[in-house]
């Protein structure tokens, strides 16, 4: 199962388009509702806005993952900077991309994430080698 | 233009050259050679850690020394030191970025490990040219050249 997180519908259509033959979809408007089904469903991959998870504050990603450790989380989002896309690698997520990404591209972006592997810029990967 | 400057160590002499001729050609990438001395060469028996090897790890890293590369393909092997001489490299010449070389027996662990010495990338010796150009460039701006499925691992590990 794939969880779709944002407070855009048009964001959640959108992605909705791109991973409907991977696996059932859920869609969740809203952090509470977010938490209710990680718990509930048990997604295999959550794909989140992080506008939605700006209202949970800074340890919002920590406090998901806790919920459900197995869903692999994929944070769509508008430019961040460097430093904070690598502060939310390091709280666990395993892909991170652009919001507008077009819809071929985000269903790639999942089923790499889907089989263990890591959607990271390579710009942020050298960050990855230093922590060994 | 700079030209990135790139050396083999690999006592595979036909692998070696097969990676030279590769890179070869190529208007931003000047490849350098005599970083391996004959001596070390893969003799086709395999050896045990001994004071020669010792000795073999010194002379190329003062092969290194010498050419100063930008960037390094090393083939991990008994005859070339195996993580000894990353180790050695790493720290002599932190400048010289390393690239692991790699064949289907590698296994997950020896890469990561490697990684963790100082390598900046990994790339199996029956890539395409295409590929070992396309990591000289990147490894050059400061990036690796790692699959995502081995930055997923690695992420495993530094995560638990």
């Amino acid at each position: 199962m794939i969880l779709l997180a944002s407070s855009s519908q048009e964001n959640l259509s959108r992605w909705e388009q791109a991973v409907c033959g991977l696996a059932p979809v859920f869609c969740s408007t809203h952090l509470d509702s977010v938490r209710g089904e990680l718990v509930r469903i048990r997604p295999q991959t959550l794909l989140l806005d992080l506008d939605l998870l700006k209202l949970d504050g800074p340890n919002g990603i920590s406090g998901l993952l806790k919920l459900n450790p197995a869903t692999k989380v994929i944070i769509l989002s508008s430019l961040i900077s460097d430093e904070i896309e690598w502060d939310l690698f390091r709280t666990g997520i395993r892909g991170c991309c652009r919001g507008d990404i077009e819809p071929d591209q985000l269903k790639t972006v999942v089923e790499t994430v889907q089989q263990g592997e890591l959607w990271i810029r390579r710009a942020l990967s050298w960050r990855l080698l230093n922590e060994l | 233009m700079k030209k990135v400057t790139v050396a083999i160590a690999d006592t595979d002499p036909e692998r070696r050259e097969k990676l030279e001729q590769s890179l070869q050609g190529e208007q931003d990438i000047q490849v350098l050679t005599n970083v391996i001395s004959n001596e070390t060469e893969i003799s086709g028996e395999r050896r045990l850690i001994s004071r020669t090897d010792i000795t073999e790890i010194e002379d190329v890293v003062a092969r290194i020394g010498r050419l100063k590369p930008r960037i390094l393909f090393v083939n991990l092997d008994e005859s070339t030191g195996g993580f000894a001489l990353l180790e050695a490299l790493h720290r002599e010449y932190p400048e010289t970025l390393m690239v692991l070389l790699t064949d289907k027996s590698a296994k997950e662990g020896e890469i990561i490990q490697a990684l963790a010495k100082g390598a900046r990338g990994c790339l199996d010796h029956e890539a395409a040219p295409a590929y070992f150009l396309k990591a000289v460039r990147v490894i050059d701006r400061g990036e690796v050249w790692v699959t995502r499925k081995m930055l997923g691992k690695i992420m495993d590990e530094v995560l638990h």
